[in-house]
């Protein structure tokens, strides 16, 4: 059920702002914004409360009666300070909660708008960049959801409340003193756009440093037998150098910008004093209204700053969404749910095949057909195409003239084809988890004996027996680390649960003994004997015995047929043969 | 490092540590902060001045004019210093990330391959960015800030204490019991934040690994699947964000109400006594103002309290790293022109007591062409692995020329030592050029293969290791390497294959079954042994012959 659905929300990807992240959940910060507002409201009243006691204090009325409510007084603050209290949990649980939720929401999507992104996508974002963004970023957009709009409301509720009082006092002093105001907002809004952009340039050094890290700590072992970790360390310093120095650019600008704001604020105190007084004595200005309006005026310092922190941390976490919008809005593979979805493969058939990339061929007038209960063999030099042709075939990239079924592949539910024609690639790929979890792929419930089978089919059975934990052995990155031929294994029987109807094997043979890739041939030739088998392979031996052989050279099928036939036939099948054959020993007689 | 116990003074002391360099910074920047306090408290001083004086009737246009010019200069002073503050202050912030960024790094590079047996790459990857980046609100915010409330704090108590002790007494009890809780409150707090910053780092190696796969995710179909694994790290992370939310959603309310209750006390308590006459209207106003200026610091403290336990919980994970131990070897060169090399009773594992070598046994004489052979998982690249120092025996001894391999230099061994190992990711060119060569799928594992050889060649060696380097190349290719090989003279090289094709009889063969050596000759000594080898010949033999 959930893979239909996060297939939907892939399907309409606009590009995402913080507003309309935030109005998703109109609700949640309606009542968060009241809660907030409460808050305000009850902070406005504990002083007026407390200024009740002084006045009856000083007012010469009986003890008893002074007494009497000095109780009423102290109780009504403490009640304000519960509903204070209260209210506070009540915007915090609204406004920060659903900020968290935004975040889970807009990870979760672009987590899987990240699974299904088109291959080319991955050369220019690396899996660091993919992880700095999906996490890093995204923390602070939750920033910039959570009290960035905490602060943008105080921010600005208590600016307004602020001004309006001192309007109602003296129309012609407000415009005095906002004019400090005016050029503020104007440099709050300057400021911004600048944050935003050294702040991208922060991110993005991350990005950089992130991957650097990453694909040091992965190639390890290579770097320590080079005994390259020096110069490593030197190119991870270099990243960690740029971060910094990205960083220290934007506080360079930063680190003035609130204190330019207190300043301008600080300045209507200037304007205050200078006019306000004159205004005092010039008469336009009564004593009451003036103290009054110091009493504004110093109350202005937290909104101001408040507003300082809104425009910073929004603007942060525009940067972010840029960022993350960068991945989600890339092209992603086509949607094919709504064509020919095959259940049953009879036969495929390559008419006339060639493939080229950056104007190169790599693959030029391929023909030949599969047939049910056949196995083909595919071999030839290094780098002669072999790989790219199954590519194609799992329109993992497009080509014409390629059919399944007699229905042309263009018109096919790529899925369905992948469901059916497993694929097992040169370099397994083994995940952290158990050795169960990497043959189900992770299934919720695998099948035991199913398991079980797989790896007695693919030769790993006594390996299996050796393991103290059995199928729970926990292998990949954060487990017994698996020799080469044991992850291939493992990867065949992760192809083999699949229930495929067809199973390619890339040289996947590769780091086994003889023995063993023996045993392993005539075990999937027999499970496959009514389906599909291709194997491919540099080595002509692993595919001699196969009903079928195809050897390619630059891209051009050259050679074809039985290895009976082939191995009569003067070219490239005979040729690498003839050096396989080359025995112990053999090469000193020369 | 062992016996650094990872406890919270520890950790502070290591974090104390990186600002040390930066004193100078962070006291000029305490100077500072100073000087924005004093012209922050001066500015009201002077508007109550005017307000007065005006009110009183007694201002003048001069006086006005005077206050307003000095008014001005403080206002302009605390920009000043401000900027200075919050710009020297960030920047050593910076700084000392930058520092600790590489030490960890550094360290990181140098750990046993164990380590990186037991954490995933990703995990590893979050503690040098994410969790060092969590420090930096420590040396910002924390060290110099909490100092500066500390002493607001003291300062203001001390002048209530001479005003009042009876209410001093009253708020220092309140203040106790605020510290009371939010020492109580520091478990929890610690905990929530352990456990946020475990599931970003679950995250971080979700995605890496993800992205690492993603070809097979895709060709098996398993997007939606993998979608839902990740939803359920998502989850907890939320979960984890919310009881922070949900922690902080009690925390801070509750010190804001007890610093309401206080006034209510206060109010109630200093009324009475007014009433009684032993204190004055005046003073309870100054209390109350007192109390005022004493709450802003505390509940900056809850705030900086709170960043406080998050940098813990990070650099605690930083911590455990920066305590493991190095891999320790001795400062001996490793003499090219060494005679032996020993593997002398050899018992290994790389867990418990699953041996994969035991009681192994076997000298290599320098110049030798050593072919190593055995089934897969037989131990070969175990030998590998702790010839190359990545591993060391548990029992046994590995002697070149009979010093103790851990008496060694390792990178001086490394130095000497070619050594191309299974699916090696293409590593012989620098990072900016692999990725514009890293076109996906389209660079075969045998074409990888060969320019790995190709750059191990380059490199003066004197001793090549090849793990099954060439199973992925094509026959000529192969071929090509081998003759390669048998030509270098004098120069030893240990070749795990499974292909007997292209051996020559100069080559010593070894055949391993489950981790001992069990046979050891050149191809016509063996051959007649009737043993091990000659079952693999035959089977090869029938093999390739057909």
């Amino acid at each position: 059920m959930k893979v239909t659905t996060h297939f939907l929300i892939i399907n309409i990807m606009k590009r995402k702002t913080l507003y309309s992240l935030l109005t998703s959940h109109k609700k949640n910060i309606f009542f968060g914004i009241v809660g907030l507002t409460m808050v305000d409201m009850m902070q406005l009243l504990v002083p007026i409360l407390v200024g009740k006691v002084i006045d009856i204090l000083a007012s010469s009325q009986s003890d008893s009666y002074v007494l009497s409510d000095l109780n009423k007084y102290a109780f009504y603050l403490i009640i304000c300070g519960i509903i204070m209290a209260i209210f506070r949990f009540v915007w915090r649980f609204f406004l920060l909660g659903t900020s968290r939720k935004i975040e889970k929401n807009l990870r979760d999507n672009y987590f899987s708008r990240v699974q299904n992104l088109n291959v080319n996508s991955f050369q220019n974002h690396s899996p660091g960049d993919l992880m700095a963004r999906g996490v890093n970023d995204i923390e602070t957009i939750k920033m910039a959801c959570g009290f960035g709009i905490v602060v943008a409301y105080d921010g600005i509720v208590l600016l307004t409340f602020i001004f309006i009082s001192m309007f109602l006092i003296s129309p012609i002093f407000t415009l005095y003193a906002s004019g400090p105001f005016i050029i503020m907002s104007l440099l709050i809004l300057k400021y911004g756009d600048i944050i935003e952009r050294l702040f991208t340039n922060v991110q993005n050094s991350f990005s950089n440093l992130t991957e650097e890290a990453r694909r040091i700590i992965y190639s390890i072992r290579v770097i320590k037998s080079l005994n390259n970790q020096d110069e490593q360390s030197n190119l991870f310093k270099k990243k960690s150098i740029h971060y910094e120095s990205m960083n220290i650019n934007l506080i360079k600008i930063w680190a003035g910008y609130q204190p330019l704001i207190t300043f301008l604020s600080g300045l209507s105190i200037f304007v205050f004093i200078f006019f306000g007084s004159n205004m005092v004595l010039e008469g336009q200005l009564s004593i009451g209204d003036f103290s009054a309006l110091m009493v504004y005026l110093t109350m202005l310092s937290w909104p101001v700053v408040a507003m300082g922190l809104a425009v910073d941390w929004l603007k942060r976490g525009n940067a972010c969404l840029s960022r993350v919008d960068k991945i989600m809005t890339q092209e992603t593979e086509s949607d094919e749910t709504g064509l020919v979805k095959i259940e049953e493969i009879d036969k495929i058939s390559f008419d006339n095949v060639s493939f080229a990339q950056a104007s190169n061929n790599i693959l030029s007038n391929i023909n030949f057909n599969i047939k049910r209960g056949s196995s083909l063999g595919i071999t030839g030099r290094t780098g002669a195409g072999k790989t790219t042709l199954i590519n194609l075939l799992l329109k993992y990239s497009q080509s014409d003239n390629i059919n399944i079924n007699d229905i042309p592949i263009n018109n096919i539910d790529k899925n369905s084809i992948r469901k059916k024609i497993v694929y097992v690639p040169q370099n397994p790929v083994i995940f952290s988890g158990t050795l169960a979890e990497n043959v189900s792929f992770f299934e919720e419930n695998p099948d035991k004996n199913k398991i079980i089978e797989c790896l007695r089919i693919s030769g790993f059975i006594n390996d299996l027996e050796k393991m103290k934990s059995g199928l729970n052995e926990i292998v990949g990155e954060r487990g017994v680390s698996l020799s080469g031929g044991q992850r291939q294994r493992v990867s065949i029987a992760r192809a083999i649960y699949q229930n495929p109807e067809m199973i390619v094997l890339d040289d996947t043979l590769s780091s086994l003994d003889v023995d063993t890739e023996l045993q392993i041939l005539r075990n999937i030739k027999d499970a496959f004997k009514e389906k599909f088998l291709i194997v491919i392979s540099s080595r002509v031996s692993t595919i001699f015995l196969f009903d079928e052989i195809i050897v390619l050279d630059s891209g051009e099928i050259v050679q074809r047929g039985s290895s009976k036939s082939l191995e009569k036939q003067d070219g490239l099948f005979k040729d690498l043969l003839a050096i396989q054959r080359i025995l112990p020993g053999a090469l000193d007689a020369k | 490092m062992q016996n650094n116990k990872i406890n919270d003074s520890n950790i502070l002391k290591w974090l104390v540590k990186f600002a040390k360099p930066y004193i100078s910074w962070l006291l000029i920047s305490f100077v500072a902060m100073a000087i924005v306090a004093y012209f922050e408290l001066l500015i009201p001083l002077k508007l109550k001045e005017i307000v007065d004086s005006i009110i009183s009737g007694v201002a003048t246009k001069a006086q006005i004019k005077e206050t307003s010019i000095k008014v001005f200069f403080y206002i302009l002073g605390v920009f000043l210093f401000s900027s200075l503050f919050s710009y020297i202050l960030n920047i050593s912030g910076q700084k000392i990330m930058k520092e600790i960024r590489d030490e960890i790094f550094n360290h990181v590079l140098k750990l046993p391959q164990s380590f990186f047996d037991q954490q995933s790459v990703g995990r590893i990857t979050t503690r040098v960015t994410n969790d060092v980046n969590a420090l930096n609100e420590f040396y910002t915010n924390v060290l110099v800030q909490f100092l500066k409330d500390f002493f607001v704090i003291v300062g203001v108590m001390y002048v209530m204490f001479t005003f009042n002790y009876d209410l001093s007494l009253i708020i220092i009890c309140i203040t106790f019991a605020i510290t009371f809780f939010a020492f109580l409150y520091r478990k929890r707090l610690r905990r929530v934040y352990t456990k946020l910053r475990l599931t970003i780092s679950q995250l971080n190696s979700f995605i890496s690994e993800s992205v690492r796969g993603i070809a097979l995710i895709k060709l098996y179909n398993k997007s939606g699947h993998n979608f839902s694994r990740f939803e359920k790290l998502s989850n907890e992370n939320y979960q984890a964000n919310l009881d922070q939310m949900y922690t902080f959603a009690i925390f801070r309310p509750f010190i804001e109400f007890m610093s309401v209750f206080s006034t209510a006390v206060i109010v109630w308590f200093g009324g009475r006594e007014v009433l009684l006459g032993t204190l004055s209207l005046g003073e309870l106003l100054a209390v109350l103002f007192f109390l005022r200026m004493i709450f802003r610091p505390i509940l900056d403290l809850a705030d900086k309290y709170n960043i406080l336990q998050s940098a813990l919980a990070a650099s605690e994970n930083i911590y455990k790293i920066i305590s493991t131990e190095k891999d320790k070897f001795g400062d001996k060169k490793f003499n090219p022109d060494f005679k032996k090399i020993v593997f002398k009773n050899i018992f290994f594992a790389y867990k418990d007591e699953d041996w994969v070598l035991s009681d192994f046994n076997l000298e290599i004489d320098n110049g030798d062409s050593i072919l190593l052979l055995g089934s897969t998982g037989s131990g070969k690249t175990t030998i590998l692995n702790l010839l190359l120092g990545f591993y060391k025996p548990q029992r046994g001894e590995i002697l070149i020329d009979g010093v103790n391999l851990n008496e060694f230099d390792i990178d001086s061994i490394r130095d000497n030592f070619s050594v191309v190992m299974q699916d090696t990711p293409l590593f012989n060119i620098t990072p900016d050029e692999q990725n514009s060569n890293n076109n996906f799928q389209v660079k075969s594992v045998g074409e990888k293969q060969i320019k790995n050889i190709e750059y191990m060649l380059e490199k003066p060696f004197h001793v090549i290791i090849l793990d099954e380097a060439t199973s992925n190349l094509d026959l000529d290719l192969e071929k090509n390497v081998k003759t390669y090989l048998n030509n270098i003279k004098a120069k030893t090289s240990l070749v795990i294959a499974h292909r007997l094709n292209l051996i020559r009889d100069k080559d010593r063969i070894i055949v391993l079954k489950n981790g001992k050596l069990i046979e050891s000759g050149t191809h016509s000594e063996l051959i007649n042994n009737m043993n091990e080898y000659s079952k693999i010949f035959a089977f090869n033999k029938q093999f390739y012959l057909g």
